[in-house]
């Protein structure tokens, strides 16, 4: 037994919660602070806007910057990975009135195919309900993330990019906003000439809308006492190619090259969307909670490509974009026992708000931020004290009244049922399919994937070698995703640089942008090697913190400069 | 002391720069960001600013509407007043039109010092700050290492493949700065947040008293007739690093007798 979770990162929550402490000319003040640029926080940002613009006495309350939103990315859309086929109800409800024309997508599905993979056939099988799509939309979220932040301007949103969200501001019980990250430290925490500190921004309420894995949505989690139950992650690596013809349909693999044993919990596919007329956006996503250490999601996207249905898809075309994110797969079970806390609430994918055998979240995650934009502009308005005990409370009703809690809850034993593999898996998830969830009874619990033991398998052995044409290897992948970290930035990493080898491998393996190297001569399993880190390829996807690290947030500015993703 | 920083916007590192088959021009659709460049002359103007401990820095772009993105983001790094100039007429300028359009917007702030970056991060184009002194008969220096301000001029140290050479010039001038000059500083969040209150002037060629027949492909002295990807070199060689590969680059480069 060899477990992740036996080699914890050197990191304490308390670390990134503090008092403010900036002299009040300096600090900065805002009305409602949303932490991330995404569909949760965007959509939240934009309800707000159309809010106050209706309720000026409300507006004129929360100062010169009434809803600002900060963002680590270069741009909004920056950090934004996703498949994605989008259900457009949630736009429809952001947005009255906007034709589907208007919307940031890049065509309607028009058909689909499921298809399961051998090594060299593919057999088409019949969708499961969960994943018809018609009157769905293909879209790129790096696209959609732009676009909805141009929304928000127009709204009178302030949307502050490059800057990360790094600590809590917590005084009298209750979160006060946020500590920004300082800029320009070298590698040893040293402060370079171009050194710029972080500040204190303060705000009546505090949405984390951060995303997968989120930073401090993680650490309110554990100051508050949110959470009571794991959740599980998968890992997506995605391309984009241009293509001289994509293809007419949405397509979902399941198969080869995973393996379908109990011993190998491999659980997951493949998606191929076409991306308007010279695109096509193709990506493996596979659950962090398989067993074989050698396995690689980036290097099983290679491999998927060497398949004589995928290679045709692809012949004649280039590689034009590269990304990686994780996904939050636990749902409903996985979900916080409390969204909202004192001064603050928790948005989107940092919520979990994912529905794994329909493939969609982009529609949840802006839900919850229009629900969480309602909450908070009630506690803000005259006679109201938004930081009071349970005055945020309205945004859980509202969750738990809505889509989002009743598909999710549809859905709770759904991908639980795949450690068991993947044939009494798919007969499980069926069964709860087909009775909208009432059977199998009972919710199904979740198993934290660092609690998974890993061995050193011979995954590897089939990946195949980098041509540079059509099989990539990670240094160019990380490239292409337009990473521009500072080589000399304190790692923003944290892992236990001794681990065993098993672990040491898992770690190596998985990670799509090849951050960690093991030390010295290979060594046998069981053996403690050193893990070295090359924190500058970091593309932030978060599957080091499923599998036994934890990120915290980088400078703002680093990482990737995603525009197709 | 009114210094002038001419800055563009550029696609993203990252970005996929293609050129648009239809009009034969860069195609500016994607991700595009404040040029690197730019932002070490910003900075040395900024350096000046805070050294005489008076006068203004006023950032001025030629662009299409949405790259006023990037100008704020010279406004957020800390410039006090940016000016535009933004006209679908303007689409298609070659060197002498842009320089036209820009020698006049130029012009207009009568600045004691204009500051360039030293090329454009997309083109590479490095001869914008050589048309622009030609058309407001001005002395420049390129490739300025360093700067220093004396009574009515300037004091440059230029890069050169040799070593450097010791400019003065006479204030007003031109000056264009390597990347080597300075490090530029980031936003701060106030300035990140203060950038959108700053004055941000948006003007047209015809503010300009610029003519339909001196902008655009119309007062343009190039025209493309077409575009082809450089020729594959086709006897590349791969070396793939398997523990032996400096071995076979060292043997790959004497026998052809390159060491």
């Amino acid at each position: 037994m060899t477990r992740p979770a036996d080699f914890p990162p050197p990191f304490d929550w308390r670390e990134f919660v503090a008092e403010p402490t900036d002299p009040p000319d300096e600090r900065i003040d805002v009305g409602v602070l949303v932490v991330g640029a995404g569909p949760a926080g965007l959509s939240a940002a934009i309800r707000l806007g159309q809010l106050l613009e209706e309720q000026p006495d409300v507006r004129e309350r929360l100062g010169d910057v009434p809803v600002a939103v900060v963002e680590k990315g270069r741009a909004p859309g920056a950090h934004l990975l996703s498949g994605a086929v989008i259900n457009p109800r949630a736009f429809r409800e952001l947005f009255p009135g906007l034709h589907t024309e208007e919307m940031p997508f890049r065509g309607a599905v028009v058909r689909e195919g499921v298809y399961f993979l051998t090594p060299k056939r593919h057999l088409r099988v019949p969708a499961p309900p969960t994943m018809w799509n018609h009157n769905h939309y293909v879209a790129s979220i790096s696209e959609v993330g732009r676009w909805l932040a141009e929304r928000a301007e127009e709204v009178g949103v302030t949307i502050v990019p490059e800057t990360s969200a790094r600590t809590l501001l917590v005084g009298g019980g209750r979160v006060l906003g946020v500590r920004t990250g300082d800029r320009g430290r070298g590698k040893d925490g040293e402060e370079l000439p171009t050194f710029e500190p972080g500040s204190d921004l303060r705000a009546r309420v505090t949405i984390l809308a951060e995303g997968t894995q989120g930073h401090l949505a993680g650490v309110a989690s554990a100051r508050f006492g949110l959470a009571s139950r794991p959740q599980v992650y998968a890992l997506g690596v995605k391309e984009v190619w241009e293509v001289p013809r994509p293809p007419n349909r949405i397509m979902h693999t399941m198969g080869w090259p995973l393996r379908g044993g109990k011993q190998y919990r491999e659980f997951g596919g493949s998606f191929i969307y076409p991306l308007g007329e010279d695109k096509v956006a193709l990506g493996m996503v596979v659950g962090l909670d398989y067993t074989d250490a050698t396995l690689s999601v980036h290097d099983l996207l290679q491999e998927l490509k060497t398949h004589p249905f995928v290679h045709g898809i692809l012949a004649g075309g280039t590689r034009v974009a590269w990304g990686a994110k994780t996904i939050p797969e636990g749902g409903l079970q996985a979900l916080p026992d409390r969204l909202s806390f004192p001064g603050g609430m928790i948005v989107g994918d940092s919520a979990g708000f994912v529905n794994v055998p329909a493939l969609k979240g982009v529609h949840y995650a802006m839900k919850s931020g229009i629900l969480a934009a309602e909450t908070a502009f009630e506690a803000v308005r005259p006679g109201q004290t938004a930081w009071g005990p349970g005055s945020l409370e309205g945004y859980d009703e509202g969750v738990r009244g809505s889509y989002i809690w009743t598909d999710l809850h549809r859905m709770r034993n759904l991908r639980p049922a795949f450690k068991h593999g993947f044939t009494r898996g798919a007969l499980l998830a069926g069964l709860s399919l087909n009775t909208l969830g009432k059977l199998p009874p009972g919710t199904m619990e979740l198993e934290r994937d660092t609690d998974i033991s890993v061995t050193v398998g011979d995954r590897a052995r089939a990946y195949p070698t980098a041509d540079g044409e059509l099989v990539f290897d990670k240094l160019s992948s990380v490239y292409l995703s337009g990473n521009r970290t500072r080589d000399d930035a304190p790692s923003h990493i944290r892992v236990d640089r001794k681990v065993r080898r098993e672990v040491a491998e898992a770690w190596r393996h998985m990670c799509p942008a090849q951050v960690y190297e093991l030390a010295g001569e290979a060594s046998p399993a069981g053996n403690v090697v050193d893990v070295e880190v090359t924190a500058s390829n970091c593309v932030q996807c978060g599957a080091i913190s499923a599998k036994g690290g934890r990120l915290t947030p980088p400078e703002g500015g680093d990482g990737p400069e995603y525009a197709l993703m | 002391m009114r210094l002038a920083v001419c800055v563009k916007e550029v696609p993203e590192a990252s970005a996929r720069t293609r050129i648009d088959p239809g009009t034969l021009r860069l195609d500016r659709g994607g991700a595009a960001t404040l040029n690197p460049f730019d932002a070490h002359a910003l900075e040395e103007a900024l350096r000046i600013k805070e050294r005489t401990g008076e006068g203004e820095v006023v950032a001025v772009m030629m662009a299409p509407l949405p790259a006023a993105d990037s100008l704020r983001k010279a406004l957020a790094i800390g410039a006090d007043r940016a000016v535009h100039v933004a006209d679908d007429a303007l689409a298609g300028s070659d060197l002498v039109a842009t320089a036209r359009t820009l020698a006049k917007a130029v012009e207009r702030e009568e600045p004691d010092l204009i500051l360039l970056g030293q090329q454009g991060g997309d083109s590479d184009g490095a001869v914008l700050w050589s048309a622009l002194a030609d058309l407001l008969r001005l002395p420049v220096v390129s490739q300025a290492a360093s700067l220093e301000l004396a009574e009515g001029k300037v004091a440059v140290k230029r890069q050169t493949e040799y070593g450097y050479d010791l400019i003065e010039a006479p204030l007003p001038c031109i000056v264009a700065v390597s990347d080597a000059i300075n490090e530029p500083r980031y936003p701060s969040l106030k300035g990140i947040m203060g950038a959108k209150k700053k004055p941000h002037e948006t003007l047209n060629a015809a503010d300009l008293g610029l003519g339909a027949d001196e902008i655009g492909e119309a007062g343009s002295r190039t025209e493309v007739y077409a575009l082809a990807d450089p020729p594959s070199r086709g006897d590349s060689v791969r070396i793939e690093g398997d523990g032996a590969a400096a071995e076979k680059v060292v043997e790959y480069l004497t026998e052809r007798k390159l060491i």
